[in-house]
């Protein structure tokens, strides 16, 4: 799996490259409380390229929403896979994070 | 005892087994004889000095005495006189005495070739007989002047003879062009006093129709007369020594080198050396040891007319007169 | 050849065969360099000696010379007479110390008309000065090379030397200068006679022998034909010639140098001397008056017998001194190599595990000495190094251990007894639950809330390993404590209970996805609760299967928000109910593709004639088998299949 961050209108993007599992989610848990230590608050996700998700993913995907809303941030997901939304659907995820079609949809709710 | 002293004493006594039994002559016929020789001991003569000196005389019954010749010593005089029963001439010289009415008979022809040669240095730019005019050719009195001198007016040649007596010493100094020598002995000193052969251009007699042999045994009419069987005894004796001098050359050699230390004559091995060599190359000219003392009519008559040509002589004796043929070796 | 050679045979020999070639570049040029200078110096002495030598005796010959060419003078120009002729002739003789003999030969009739033969004669001999007339007609003196040759060269010449007559080993030698007729009108200046004079070189001999060249060098004279008149071998002197000698020796040089001194020439060669065979040089000229020429003859050996004899020393010395060398290299490079050596050996004892095998002590500074203090480092930190290690690796082992007790305690909190109600006919269950790990995260349970209600549950922790199993078992603690507390709750307020304590103090963000239903074994009704798990499929009595596919919520864990709902469903009895978490459907195989529900389907619909769970559940868990086959089981494989039988239930 691959992190890949930049800044985009104030806010912090990471894209999620491959899969966010037990292995991979020790990794993107680790990178998400440095960033969020260094005091960004809007991040938003981008799944074009998450292809798969276990549990210990999501426990970490809950872990970063958690964390944010109690630092008063947000956390956007855009661009899921068909299969990793069929996931969050099942533990009823799509209500709990704010999951968008695309960057610009992305962007827009954080303007 | 040293391997040249056995030799010395065993070949003798190997010859005198050999000959015992092929030869039983009559042992108390041992006639002294005289051999008087025409010039000073040198390998020349090697065949009479080896045979006395390894004893084949004595085994063919013949008690040989040699009178050295020299400057001093006349052979003809020798003859006449009786001092010497025989004696070594040249073909030509002898025919000259015989024709003055000396009774002398050539009982064997030992040498069969001419060694007489004409000799030039390359540098007087003498490379054919025509180059000769207007050249000196130095030529020997007496002895040694018919053929070079028959040699001259078959060619025309326009030369001037320099009489020459005492050797080449003129003809290296450059005194005269072209000089008359004998194979075996004048032509060896020239090279030896630093010519090689190379700078040298020579003309040997015997290529220009004058093939006149030069040593043979002669002796009175009376004298073989008086002993035929002696005389070929002498004979098949002597050519017995020219074979053992020509087998084993360094052991000839030593013996004529201490007959010349004793005839208080310098004595030195190259030159005799190459005398013996060049005597082996007239003795026996065809190579292997088929010696014979034949004098063919032809020669004969050859050798003649050079001499009524020069007017040396006015008749020419009667071949049979002058030549008989004695021993085996004189079979035709 | 060298790889396996010891550092000190190495050392040793390299260096040697560097000092050897140097010490015999030095020597070569040394020595060759000497042998020049010595060689030089030598040629140059025997050039000044034979010059000196020529000059000496030139100055002889020249001087003699001008004897009989003073005669000629004084007789062209003044002397007519016999009487006269004799009177001068006499005087000369006598005045003249080194003359022998003097004569004046004639052309014939050139001085008493007629006669052929006049030359008078005049010699010493015993003290006397004696008269003779060569007029002997057998010597015929027209005819001798004294009188001959100059007479056609037209030119003075000294003879070939010559035994004197008188016998005795005397050798002489005659000048002979032609003269001519008065150019006087009459005879044109015509050859008239030779004037001749006779000299001993006796004491030409005498200056020859006194000749010191070394000890064994010597020098020698050749006539103009190249006939010796000096040598040490008194058999080769007026009889032999250079030319004779070598062509007794088959010696090629040695008859090109006879040809180079009769012709004049100066020079030096370098041959191998005929009769002793030992190697010389050779420094010859010309005496131009006579046209004898002489040589001096120089050993080689003895030229160079110093120069050798150094040498000889030198070499032994090296070769001593060589030999030290050696012995010293060896003796440095051993103690150089030695403590490596010790070193070595006590290395090999520590990778062989004792790692207080003692160092060999080296207190040099050198790189020697440092090598050893860094090994010291090394083994000291290798020593500790693997003492954390064991220590590590003990602490592993007790984890270990202490994982497969907790494998166990979790084992047992799962009903693992099938089949678990053998006394009731109405029901039957069996479960699978593999771990990945030692401990997992999934879970199931199932018991008799009452006499006719069957609590069914399973559920799959966030993650795996320890903390997974921990939040399983505090799950499977609380759904056991509320069921029994909430007896009569439905599914959707237990789960809801459950959630609440399960959300508190949660900062590990776990959850649990979760599905608990309660079935009346009586009436068929089931309620359930799906708090985030996956859809269980029903297989109806007819084969026909569906999935509960209602869900009602977040799994538990994840946040308070609204209570859970409970669903409502009938089944007939011959139903079978599957309940799995998504270690069945996202099994991996080599190429990572997932198991999948569609194969999961599939499998069951297979099933669908059997009744028996067990069958069921294997079935299922075989079909995962054949399809992850090799790969890594990634999730746990959990699975519940309980069997609806019902009270009076007759199978088909």
């Amino acid at each position: 799996m691959e992190l890949k961050f930049y800044q985009e209108n104030n806010a912090s993007i990471i894209e999620i490259v491959g899969s966010l599992d037990t292995m991979t989610a020790p990794e993107y848990e680790k990178q998400m409380i440095e960033m969020i230590d260094g005091g960004s608050t809007v991040f938003i996700a981008d799944c074009t390229q998450l292809d798969y998700i276990s549990s210990s993913g999501l426990r970490v995907l809950l872990m970063t929403l958690k964390n944010i809303s109690n630092k008063g941030g947000k956390f956007i997901l855009f661009g899921m896979q068909e299969p990793v939304f069929e996931v969050f659907k099942i533990c009823r995820f799509d209500n709990l994070f704010t999951i968008v079609a695309d960057k610009s949809a992305a962007l827009q709710s954080i303007a | 005892m040293s391997p040249k002293t056995k030799q010395n004493i065993l070949i003798p006594i190997v010859w005198f087994c050999w000959f015992f039994l092929l030869n039983i002559k009559s042992f108390a016929d041992d006639k002294p004889i005289k051999l008087v020789l025409q010039w000073v001991p040198q390998a020349q003569f090697a065949g009479y000095y080896t045979a006395r000196k390894l004893g084949i005389y004595e085994i063919y019954g013949i008690d040989v005495t040699i009178i050295p010749g020299g400057p001093n010593v006349s052979v003809i005089d020798c003859i006449k006189t009786g001092k010497a029963d025989f004696g070594t001439f040249f073909l030509l010289n002898a025919t000259k005495r015989v024709a003055q009415g000396i009774p002398l008979v050539n009982i064997a022809q030992v040498s069969r070739r001419s060694a007489l040669m004409l000799v030039a240095k390359k540098s007087s730019s003498i490379f054919r007989p025509e180059d000769m005019n207007g050249k000196k050719i130095g030529i020997y009195k007496e002895d040694f002047s018919d053929i070079p001198l028959a040699f001259i007016s078959n060619n025309r040649l326009d030369v001037t003879v320099v009489p020459i007596a005492t050797g080449i010493n003129i003809f290296l100094h450059g005194g005269t062009d072209l000089t008359n020598v004998m194979w075996y002995n004048e032509y060896h000193t020239i090279l030896n006093c630093g010519y090689n052969a190379d700078e040298l251009t020579t003309f040997y007699m015997s290529d220009y129709g004058f093939n006149v042999p030069e040593d043979g045994i002669y002796c009175l009419r009376s004298t073989y007369d008086a002993n035929p069987e002696a005389c070929e005894r002498f004979i098949e004796a002597t050519m017995e020594g020219w074979l053992y001098a020509f087998q084993h050359p360094s052991e000839a050699l030593d013996i004529i080198i201490e007959e010349m230390k004793a005839e208080h004559i310098p004595a030195n091995l190259a030159h005799q050396q190459w005398m013996l060599a060049r005597m082996r190359d007239i003795i026996l000219p065809d190579g292997g040891y088929e010696f014979s003392t034949f004098l063919s009519e032809e020669t004969y008559e050859m050798m003649g007319q050079i001499l009524l040509k020069n007017a040396s002589i006015s008749t020419l004796p009667a071949y049979n007169q002058f030549y008989l043929p004695v021993g085996k070796y004189a079979e035709k | 050849m060298l790889k396996n050679r010891s550092l000190r045979f190495k050392l040793s020999a390299f260096i040697l065969t560097g000092t050897i070639l140097v010490a015999a570049v030095l020597f070569s040029y040394y020595y060759s360099v000497s042998r020049k200078l010595i060689l030089e110096s030598a040629l140059t002495n025997a050039r000044h000696l034979t010059m000196e030598t020529v000059n000496s005796v030139e100055n002889v010959f020249r001087s003699t010379a001008k004897i009989p060419e003073n005669l000629v003078y004084v007789f062209e120009t003044g002397i007519t007479d016999e009487k006269a002729l004799y009177r001068f002739m006499e005087t000369v003789v006598k005045n003249n110390t080194e003359l022998f003999g003097s004569a004046i030969a004639f052309e014939p009739g050139a001085m008493v008309p007629g006669v052929e033969r006049f030359a008078p004669y005049f010699y010493k001999n015993n003290g006397q000065i004696v008269y003779s007339n060569l007029s002997d007609p057998a010597y015929n003196y027209h005819l001798q090379d004294w009188y001959q040759i100059p007479k056609e060269l037209n030119k003075p010449i000294w003879s070939e030397p010559y035994f004197d007559e008188g016998g005795g080993d005397i050798i002489m030698a005659t000048y002979s200068v032609p003269f001519r007729w008065p150019n006087d009108g009459v005879n044109e200046n015509k050859f008239r006679g030779i004037i001749t004079i006779d000299i001993s070189l006796v004491w030409l001999k005498q200056v020859f022998e006194e000749l010191s060249i070394y000890e064994t060098g010597y020098g020698f004279l050749l006539s103009q034909s190249g006939k010796f008149l000096v040598h040490p071998d008194p058999d080769n002197v007026m009889n032999a010639s250079i030319f004779d000698i070598a062509e007794l020796q088959q010696d090629e040089k040695l008859r090109e140098l006879g040809r180079k001194m009769v012709r004049g020439q100066t020079g030096f060669m370098n041959i191998i001397e005929p009769v002793t065979g030992q190697e010389v040089y050779l420094c010859f000229a010309p005496f131009p008056s006579s046209g004898y020429s002489m040589g001096i003859v120089i050993p080689t050996a003895e030229l160079f017998a110093g120069l050798t004899r150094l040498n000889r020393n030198v070499a032994i010395i090296a070769v001593l001194g060589l030999l030290a060398l050696f012995g010293v290299i060896s003796l440095i490079s051993g103690r150089i190599t030695e403590p490596i050596r010790r070193l070595s050996g006590a290395t090999t004892l520590i990778g062989q595990g004792d790692f207080n095998a003692v160092l060999p002590k080296i207190d040099t500074n050198d790189e020697i000495g440092q090598l050893m203090r860094s090994f010291e480092t090394m083994q000291i930190a290798l020593a500790e190094y693997i003492e954390n290690l064991k220590k590590t690796t003990a602490d592993k082992e007790k984890i270990e251990g202490e994982l497969r007790i907790a494998h166990d305690i979790q084992m047992s909190i799962i009903p693992r007894t099938f089949p678990p109600f053998p006394d009731r006919s109405d029901v039957d269950i069996y479960g699978i639950l593999e771990s990945a790990k030692a401990v997992g995260g999934d879970l199931y349970d199932f018991f008799l809330l009452d006499e006719n209600r069957l609590g069914a549950a399973i559920g799959d922790v966030s993650g795996k390993g320890v903390p997974a199993s921990l939040f399983m078992a505090v799950t499977r603690t609380l759904l056991r404590a509320k069921s029994m507390n909430m007896k009569n709750a439905s599914p959707g307020k237990i789960v809801t209970s459950m959630d609440i304590d399960l959300c508190t103090e949660n900062d590990a963000s776990m959850f649990v996805t979760f599905f608990y239903f309660i079935l009346n074994l009586k009436t068929g009704e089931l309620e359930y609760c799906n708090a985030g798990h996956n859809p269980p499929f029903v297989l109806d009595e007819d084969g026909e299967i569906t999935a509960i596919d209602t869900v009602h919520g977040f799994p538990l864990g994840v946040m308070e928000a609204e209570p859970y709902e409970t669903g409502k469903i009938k089944i007939r009895p011959g139903t079978r109910i599957v309940l799995y978490t998504d270690g069945v459907t996202e099994a991996e195989n080599e190429a990572r593709e997932l198991f999948k529900e569609k194969r999961l389907l599939e499998t069951l619909k297979l099933m669908k004639d059997v009744q028996d769970p067990k069958e069921i559940s294997l079935a299922v868990k075989k079909a995962v088998k054949e399809f992850t086959l090799e790969a890594e089981q990634s999730d746990d494989l959990t699975m519940l299949v309980i069997n609806y039988l019902g009270e009076n239930y007759t199978s088909k």
